[in-house]
């Protein structure tokens, strides 16, 4: 039974609904019901054999397959799949379209792959990387799904990770300014399509990365201590781009003052994380001040997520901030020499913390809502 | 036509059309660059075989001083007079461009893609010195893998 029709039922049980009612609803679900789910699911489970057939018996004879037929017969495919996305699309048919581009971004990718494959090409993570998120970036605004440019803004992270580790960069920027620019960059880059207007779903995951960037950032801050490199221009690196983000949010037109106090103040929080790190004491008072200006951080861009209404990610960032807090107490009682005292106490931490967030965070959504409005 | 459409035909076409003409350029160099055929040996036997592919050290028959180098910095290999140089010779026909990269030269051919059936094989053949890598180079140094031999034979002719 459906979980719906199983609420109805329920509802009936406890007498909020009439028989009758119940009845009529039931009815009316059979009409409107669509029970196709299932054959649907036969026949993507039978495409999906007859696809894993044609890679198997493709990849068993991959060998001998002229190059000259292996790349023809890609370049066909790709031509296909970005006809059928124009066609699709030409024609409001959302979803086929939305699948062909997204197809047809994957295959540009597999198609890099297979021509370094065919010429035997050599070259460090970045150079393809770059090369697709080039091709791609056409198709990633044209998209009206956020999953594309999720993928996107992800392998360009990627790609600017490996372009810093395989190049002379590494010799010019320090770990610790390359981890915080590229989060403050993405910021910068999002908020600035904000204000042009363009609302797009890359706007929106160039933000997404960002802040997904900034947490991993502080947990890495966290658990691996800092290493800085020897360059005198990090400062004015950080500096500089803390600063452009700043005044971003400050003009920024769509944003209320509350909702700029709290961004502005994450930033503040996030960059005095840094600052605080890169001061090698490496003793408990540093540590609890990064945990302490880290949650802070954390919490200022979950009461901003709270007044734009994003649920999910207020939710997200909360669970995260918990998963701080383990980790120091975690940290903590590493010392104690009885194991299985020091287990027994984390696990009855982790289970109070999540009864306690079960309990209260709808709650605690509407109040921090109420904080930044 | 509307603006999406306009988009949508540009951004469709410019992917298809920048990897085929990546393909053919490729194509065109492996066909008309200088032919050089030189030994390759392992420099770690646990990972000589890497996936479907064969990874190894190209043997110039020149001293590269690569160790001694910033990561990055790159060298000219000419095979002609068997020297090395930062800058470009002039008047080498056999020339090699590379990079050093964790105190190894590196010109880009360091792979060789190969079918699984024969991954064992090869894998021995090269182990045992059998193998030399057919390559294409243009006359700015720029190489192309292009065979794999083995005993001097290419590897699709070997059993």
């Amino acid at each position: 039974m459906a979980n719906h029709l199983k609420k109805l039922s329920e509802w009936k049980d406890a007498g909020f609904l009439e028989e009758e009612v119940y009845d009529r609803i039931l009815s009316y679900e059979k009409t409107t019901q669509k029970p196709q789910w299932m054959l649907y699911g036969l026949i993507t489970l039978g495409v999906g054999v007859i696809a894993l057939g044609i890679i198997a018996t493709i990849a068993a004879n991959w060998a001998y397959i002229a190059d000259g037929v292996k790349l023809g017969v890609n370049f066909l495919g790709l031509s296909v799949v970005g006809g059928t996305a124009f066609w699709a699309d030409t024609k409001k048919k959302r979803l086929l379209a939305e699948g062909a581009l997204f197809l047809f971004f994957l295959w540009c990718i597999a198609s890099i792959g297979l021509i370094s494959q065919i010429y035997h090409l050599t070259g460090d993570l970045y150079q393809p990387l770059f090369l697709w998120t080039g091709l791609t970036l056409g198709v990633v605004l044209l998209t009206r799904t956020l999953v594309m440019p999720l993928f996107w803004v992800g392998a360009l992270s990627l790609a600017t990770a490996s372009l810093y580790y395989n190049t002379r960069f590494e010799y010019m920027i320090g770990w610790t300014t390359f981890g915080i620019s590229l989060p403050l960059i993405f910021a910068i880059v999002g908020f600035s399509l904000q204000i042009l207007r363009k609302d797009l779903p890359l706007t929106r995951a160039f933000l997404l990365w960002a802040l997904a960037l900034a947490m991993g950032y502080e947990v890495f801050l966290y658990v691996e201590g800092l290493f800085s490199g020897p360059s005198h221009i990090q400062p004015f690196i950080r500096f500089g781009l803390a600063g452009t983000l700043g005044a971003l949010i400050l003009v920024h037109p769509l944003y209320h003052k509350a909702q700029k106090v709290w961004l502005l103040l994450g930033v503040l929080l996030f960059m005095a994380t840094v600052e605080v790190s890169i001061i090698r004491h490496h003793d408990i008072l540093q540590r609890v001040a990064i945990l302490i200006l880290g949650l802070g951080f954390l919490m200022s861009f979950a009461i901003f997520l709270a007044s734009t209404g994003s649920k999910f990610l207020f939710q997200t960032v909360i669970l995260l901030a918990g998963l701080r807090l383990v980790l120091f107490y975690i940290s903590l009682v590493s010392g104690l020499e009885t194991m299985g005292l020091s287990l027994i106490l984390t696990g009855l931490f982790i289970v109070a913390m999540v009864l306690l967030w079960k309990k209260h965070k709808d709650r605690l959504f509407v109040k921090m809502k109420e904080i930044s409005s | 036509m509307t603006k999406r459409k306009s988009l949508m035909i540009f951004s469709l076409i410019i992917p298809v059309v920048v990897l085929m003409s990546f393909a053919v350029r490729h194509h065109l160099r492996k066909g008309s660059g200088t032919e050089i055929t030189l030994p390759i040996y392992g420099y770690d036997p646990r990972d000589f075989l890497s996936g479907h592919y064969l990874t190894y050290i190209i043997d110039y028959g020149v001293k590269i001083p690569c160790e001694s180098q910033k990561n990055h910095s790159t060298w000219y290999v000419c095979l002609d007079t068997k020297t090395t140089s930062l800058d470009k010779p002039k008047g080498c026909a056999k020339l090699i461009k590379g990079v050093c990269k964790g105190g190894r030269f590196v010109a880009g051919t360091e792979r060789f893609y190969i079918p699984e059936t024969k991954a064992a094989f090869l894998d021995k053949k090269t182990q045992s010195g059998a193998a030399h890598l057919v390559m294409s180079v243009d006359e700015d140094g720029n190489a192309l893998a292009k065979d794999l031999l083995i005993d001097g034979v290419s590897w699709k002719n070997t059993k």
